[in-house]
């Protein structure tokens, strides 16, 4: 990949942008954010490292000697992402003369001068309230596409490719404008949680079609509990976690693909306004723990361990996260949101995460490739598991691996709806973050303000007709 | 020392303070007001001119327009609450004035447990004021019980889940931070008031109040005028709380979403529109050299002497 960065502009508008810091008054002083090293120079090719040495199925990348530096998000809680030491020790393993510099940060805002200055690091895992914007990146040529690594062969067996060694939807997941640019390694599946020992002590069977579920929530009521508990400060929980699978129970996943898309009227399609005359009735019904709008996700997630509610919608982290709070007695179990086509119950929305990207202008690409070619491997993935209770988009890595009970659920649920159809990750949230959040707080109001179907209808779609009006906004299509 | 010795003198002290603030305030205000004219993502080394678009954009934009509208409503309420209560305190610890009468037993207690919200970072006091409105466990949830009557009754969805009173909530977390500030500001006003002037007051008849507003009020009041501009600067902003408080705007569908807020979201969130946020900080600094200006000729009164 060659130089794309300055093309983009041309020298007279930086010529003019000194122009202008003369006039204002500061010459000597208008180096600070914008005006960093000559853009990209094309560092990154991938001949990019120190030393070579000749491609192998063993050393595919050809890699050397040389530095690797990686930025990786750490959501604090202490662990410094313990999971990374395993893979480090492989990949050290296999190249020992390599230095490995592995920054773990609470912030990955501190990369974005980096990629002003054209100095990134050869690798990044992008989470948290500082996650760099990929798209804009994508869009200014500033990530490399990743076929190379999932061309190459698999670490533990050669005979396959990575990508061959890699659940469905890693691809799908990793496209950004046309371009595979993202590695998203954990399965994010969101599922439904209940209580078993609840379940089994109230003799409530686990509802499978949307009508059983009315019918045992009246029974929850009469139990003295509510049926629903989820966080309404972060909206996305409901959206990802029930408005999403509802809506593709009701009419299959092509509804999201025309949201995505910007289709003219997507939003008034009959599956979304199904699922919202459904959801408006939990509402109706008052089946929604009371004073859930306020609550962030641990103080949702708190209520329900209490059994102030039976269910709670949450991703395959819920485990982990409340690792501290969880009573005794208490069986965390995940299933799939009952379905009004009992043919799609199994279905549940499955989001590969935790994205790793590699910088175009990365100095050793070799060797972030190979990182994440050690990352993927079988004992990786398992020791993953084991350090953080969820799964991997590793084919099979867990299939015989036994450790929690919700650890079982949720394998037990990925692989029955995959079982179904693969899922495809909606897509508008992370292409037009501006359109999501309207949808999330039309969702809100819809189920807990005073919103009507018509009304939550009306609000999406004009959000998604000015989105799709402005200029300033790049459209993308799946 | 003659004319001419001055200036190297006065050059020597003036230059590193001068410097400091050109390179880390005036460079970044100039910086941004050129940002605002491109469509910078915030990635590229490299500025594309974009002219006026962003500023045409952002008078267009409906959501601009409702976080102006909460900060109006911010500052108004915040500074009536704050300053009215702080100089009602100030004014309470002193009987109307420092002079006559003296303070009252415990005054220096009061001064203390007034002043020490002003030590708390304001994330603190956002978390602190989330855990107060909880519904489950929350202070003000737990008053109400005992008085028979439920929070979410009197405030379907909570205070800070309920888009009418999300606001609010946040202007008063914002009020008990900073009334001991002011109070304390007012306090010392009042203690270089004359003595004298009280003691005349007081032999013409009047009482606590008349002078208070009377005597006292008159001769504090370009220590309320600065008050009320430093007040309404910071208002102007109020970003830490509602971010802490409000996700950043976004809760309580948007109730509490103010052009800071906005601004960070369109930056950091929306498809990194850095050029367009630029334009938003920038009308956001020009807001308050005027707010400061309107609020020096809507205050102006003759200057005593005492």
């Amino acid at each position: 990949m060659s130089a794309p960065l300055g093309s983009r502009t041309p020298a007279s508008s930086r010529r003019s942008f000194l122009g202008l810091a003369g006039v204002l008054g500061i010459g000597g002083l208008s180096a600070c954010a914008t005006s960093g090293a000559p853009a990209g120079a094309g560092a990154g090719s991938s001949d990019g490292g120190a030393g070579n040495a000749p491609t192998s199925p063993e050393n595919p990348f050809g890699l050397g000697d040389g530095e690797l530096t990686a930025f990786v998000f750490d959501g604090g809680g202490g662990g410094g992402v313990p999971h990374l030491d395993l893979t480090e020790e492989l990949f050290l393993e296999k190249h020992p003369g390599i230095t490995t510099d592995i920054v773990r940060t609470e912030d990955l805002g501190t990369l974005q001068p980096q990629f002003v200055n054209g100095t990134p690091p050869d690798l990044f895992q992008n989470s948290g309230s500082g996650a760099l914007d990929v798209t804009t990146l994508t869009a200014n040529d500033q990530l490399a596409t990743l076929e190379e690594l999932l061309a190459a062969p698999s670490w533990d067996d050669p005979e396959i490719t990575v990508e061959e060694s890699l659940n469905p939807g890693v691809r799908e997941a990793g496209m950004i404008d046309g371009q595979l640019i993202g590695l998203n390694t954990v399965q994010y599946a969101w599922g439904i949680w209940r209580d078993a020992a609840l379940f089994e002590e109230q003799g409530w069977q686990a509802p499978s079609t949307w009508d059983e579920l009315m019918a045992l929530s009246v029974q929850i009521k009469a139990a003295g509990m509510y049926p629903w508990a989820f966080t309404g400060m972060h909206a996305n929980y409901f959206h990802e976690g029930v408005l999403q699978p509802l809506v593709a129970k009701f009419g299959g996943q092509e509804v999201w693909k025309n949201v995505d898309n910007l289709e003219d009227g997507a939003w008034h399609q009959d599956a979304i306004r199904e699922a919202a005359e459904a959801l408006l009735q939990l509402r109706t019904d008052d089946l929604i723990l009371p004073g859930v709008a306020q609550m962030t996700h641990i103080q949702a997630q708190t209520a329900w361990l209490d059994h102030e509610a039976a269910f709670i919608p949450v991703g395959a982290w819920l485990e982990n996260e409340m690792k501290s709070a969880i009573p005794e007695g208490f069986r965390m179990t995940a299933g799939a949101l009952p379905s009004p086509d009992p043919a799609l119950a199994d279905l549940v929305p499955n989001n590969p995460g935790a994205g790793w990207y590699v910088p175009a202008a990365a100095a050793n690409r070799p060797a972030a490739f190979e990182f994440l070619r050690a990352l993927l491997s079988r004992e990786a993935s398992r020791n993953y598991a084991e350090l953080n209770n969820s799964v991997t988009m590793v084919r099979g890595a867990h299939d015989d691996q036994e450790l929690s009970e919700a650890f079982g659920t949720i394998t037990a649920m990925i692989d029955r709806s995959n079982a179904v159809e693969p899922w495809q990750v909606v897509k508008f949230s992370s292409w037009y973050p501006s359109l999501a959040e309207e949808a999330h707080a039309a969702l809100m109001a819809l189920v807990l303000g005073d919103l009507d179907v018509d009304g939550y209808l009306a609000r999406c779609q004009a959000k998604a007709d000015e989105v799709k009006a402005d200029d300033a906004l790049r459209k993308q299509t799946r | 020392m003659h004319q001419r010795g001055r200036w190297p003198l006065i050059l020597t002290f003036l230059a590193p303070g001068l410097i400091l603030y050109t390179v880390f305030v005036l460079s970044s205000f100039a910086q941004g007001v050129q940002i605002s004219f491109t469509n910078w993502t915030g990635f590229t080394p490299t500025l594309e001119y974009v002219g006026l678009d962003n500023y045409l954009r952002l008078f267009r934009d409906g959501a601009w327009w409702r976080a102006v509208s909460h900060n109006a409503v911010l500052l108004i309420v915040i500074p009536v609450l704050t300053l009215g209560l702080a100089m009602l305190f100030a004014a309470l610890i002193t009987r109307g004035g420092a002079g006559n009468l003296r303070a009252m037993p415990g005054a220096e207690l009061y001064r203390v447990l007034f002043f020490f919200p002003q030590v708390v970072p304001v994330v603190i006091i956002g978390i602190m004021f989330s855990y107060l409105y909880a519904s489950r466990g929350g202070l003000l949830q737990g008053v109400l019980q005992m008085l028979g009557t439920d929070l979410l009754t009197l405030v379907p969805n909570g205070p800070l889940g309920n888009p009418d009173t999300i606001l609010l909530a946040i202007a008063l977390a914002s009020v008990w931070s900073s009334v001991g500030f002011y109070m304390v500001l007012f306090l010392s006003a009042m203690g270089g008031v004359p003595t004298e002037l009280y003691e005349a007051a007081a032999l013409d008849g009047a009482g606590r109040m008349r002078s208070f507003f009377h005597v006292t009020l008159p001769l504090i009041w370009t220590h309320a005028q600065t008050a009320l501009i430093y007040l309404g600067i910071g208002t102007l902003d109020s970003y830490a709380l509602i971010a802490v408080m409000a996700m950043t705007g976004t809760a309580g569908d948007f109730g509490a979403d103010v052009m800071s807020t906005y601004l960070y979201r369109t930056a950091f969130s929306f498809s990194s529109q850095f050029g367009y946020a630029a334009a938003m900080g920038t009308v956001m600094m020009l807001a308050s050299v005027a707010l400061a200006l309107v609020t020096f000729r809507l205050t102006r009164r003759e200057e005593m002497q005492y």
